[in-house]
């Protein structure tokens, strides 16, 4: 479903130098999988989930989905393929602080539907299937740090994504959330999502059926499937 | 996407409240700018109509347009003033000079207007003390004519004739004595002073000056002096025009790339956000431009409103005479601020789309 040829990504530093952050990477992940990407912080963990999920163009590469380049597409194909195929969560949840728990969940798919009241019900059952039915109407700041996880996630799987990235998912969480958090991404997996997770935690990373290393922008163990 | 952008625009409420309130600063002084002239020559038109070449002194803070809508109020001025004026070099260039009491009275639910004059004057000529003549409106609703009786406040006037034709306005006058009129409205002194004269060398605007001075606490209303002030207004705002538009349209554009930086700056992650999750670059710019346009019209409309106490305040106090706006430009001031906000958001807006929605999601 997704494969990686010879990534790589380059940026400037501050003083001007060039720095690869993620460098020749190549890989498989199969519809259904969940694999999970290790390293420790600035090994280009989040720059390769980045160009995995059409949001960051790399500088050599092919990041091929259902055998297409996506990055050969106009960005406002990349956008709907965001939209409709991907569903990103992020480890500081990015959740809009001025909406309730329903409308933070609701975007995406009003963005897609564009009818409100489809989306909002959409959201309001998903909410209530990951036990937040009594906080629909919860703002950013009224919601514990495990609730914004699950609203997060919430919201990256409205549009029925057949592909999650989750960019250190757990890492503001403490055990007993990290657990149930990661027994939600499993839950999903096991209804068919692929999912894909870059972690710097080894017992974050066993959730998953594949861990790949990271070091230093390179795959330690890492090969095609 | 509209649920969004409105409930953005609720969450940072004062930055757009005052980027609406600047920018209908800048268009209440662009509306006063081009509409005062115009205002200006519309009112003193209709003014001149009903002063002639004469002058009409009234107590400072007299509403002029209200006096002539017979609306009066308290303001008044020493009754001796005309006495003053005959007995000061500024005399012998006045042939007439005659005070009033105007007042508005209400009789058994009626409202009429009570004109307190000198007893030579050919109205009320031959009429004395405790006696009234009246338009024929006031004869016809309260029943009486020449011989009957109006009760005033308590006070009994024997009716000495009705005025036909009654003098413009006047259908429901009730003309008395000026001391009557004191009793009546309680109160003393005059409210107008109306003089005349053959002022054909003189220069009426520095005449009226010179009777302010003369008499404390007045202002005296000439059609010239006000014509004066209007030719002065109209070249300075001729003169300054192009200066006036330009830094308007500046500081209008300014401001609205500003909201969108400021926005930026305080919700970078919200656009990345939105951009991650699949708002298309072109949907941002929309929703910038969406929000551009919502602020700037309602800025136009704002400053439309503000304009109206402006030019209000800069005519009583340039030319004693209250202007109002040009509401038909509203709509090119509308299409202006339209255009403008269009121009001045889509760089800005666009620059914002093509940001790197992985560095907005990083920022702190």
């Amino acid at each position: 479903m997704l494969e990686l040829r010879s990534v790589s990504k380059e940026f400037i530093n501050n003083r001007n130098e060039h720095v690869k952050a993620i460098d020749d990477i190549s890989l498989k992940v199969e519809k259904g999988e969940f694999v999970s990407f290790v390293g420790p912080s600035g090994s280009g963990k989040s720059t390769l989930l980045f160009v995995t999920g059409a949001l960051l163009r790399p500088s050599q590469g092919e990041v091929l989905l259902h055998g297409e380049n996506i990055y050969d597409t106009a960005a406002v194909y990349r956008s709907e393929l965001r939209l409709r195929n991907i569903g990103f969560v992020f480890q500081t949840f990015n959740l809009i602080p001025y909406l309730s728990a329903l409308d933070n969940v609701a975007v995406p798919a009003m963005l897609m539907t564009r009818s409100k009241r489809d989306a909002a019900d959409k959201a309001a059952d998903l909410l209530k299937r990951f036990g937040l039915a009594k906080r629909l109407d919860h703002k950013f700041s009224e919601l514990s740090v495990g609730e914004r996880q699950r609203v997060a996630l919430c919201r990256s799987v409205i549009n029925d994504p057949e592909m999650i990235l989750a960019d250190e998912p757990t890492g503001n969480l403490d055990p007993g959330m990290t657990n149930e958090v990661m027994a939600l991404l499993r839950e999903l997996n096991s209804r068919g999502q692929t999912i894909i997770v870059v972690t710097h935690e080894e017992e974050v990373a066993s959730f998953a059926g594949r861990t790949l290393h990271l070091k230093d922008g390179r795959l330690q163990n890492g090969s095609p499937h | 996407m509209l649920l969004l952008l409105f409930k953005e625009i609720r969450h940072r409420w004062v930055i757009h409240l005052l980027t609406v309130l600047l920018i209908a600063f800048i268009i209440s002084i662009l509306v006063v700018q081009s509409s005062v002239n115009s205002s200006a020559e519309e009112k003193i038109g209709d003014l001149s109509h009903k002063l002639g070449r004469g002058m009409i002194v009234l107590p400072e803070g007299t509403d002029l347009e209200r006096f002539y809508m017979q609306d009066y109020g308290d303001e008044v001025m020493p009754a001796g003033y005309p006495d003053m004026i005959r007995s000061s070099p500024l005399g012998k260039h006045v042939s007439l000079l005659e005070p009033r009491l105007y007042g508005n009275i209400t009789v058994n639910g009626h409202e009429m207007v009570l004109l307190g004059r000198n007893m030579e004057f050919p109205v009320v000529q031959g009429m004395s003390e405790e006696m009234a003549s009246v338009g024929p409106g006031v004869a016809k609703v309260m029943g009486v004519g020449p011989g009957g009786v109006l009760e005033v406040s308590g006070n009994k006037l024997r009716i000495y004739s009705v005025i036909e034709p009654p003098p413009k306005g006047f259908d429901m006058g009730v003309f008395v004595s000026l001391e009557t009129a004191r009793k009546l409205l309680g109160k003393e002194g005059i409210n107008a002073l109306h003089m005349g004269g053959c002022w054909c060398e003189l220069d009426v605007a520095a005449f009226s000056a010179k009777v302010e001075g003369a008499l404390p606490g007045t202002m005296a209303i000439t059609v010239d002096g006000m014509a004066k002030a209007q030719i002065e207004i109209g070249s300075v705002m001729e003169r300054y025009s192009l200066l006036f538009r330009v830094l308007g349209a500046v500081l209008a554009a300014g401001s609205i790339i500003f909201l969108i930086f400021y926005t930026l700056h305080k919700g970078g992650r919200e656009v990345g956000l939105l951009l991650s999750i699949g708002l298309s670059p072109s949907r941002i710019v929309i929703r910038n431009l969406i929000i551009a346009v919502l602020i700037s019209m309602l800025g136009a409309l704002a400053g439309f409103v503000l304009s109206v106490p402006l030019m209000k305040y800069l005519g009583v106090v340039v030319m004693r005479i209250s202007l109002s706006p040009a509401w038909g430009s509203l709509p090119w001031f509308a299409v202006a601020a339209f255009a403008l906000s269009f121009v001045s958001a889509i760089v800005p807006s666009i620059y914002v789309s093509r940001l790197d929605p992985t560095k907005l999601l990083r920022e702190e």
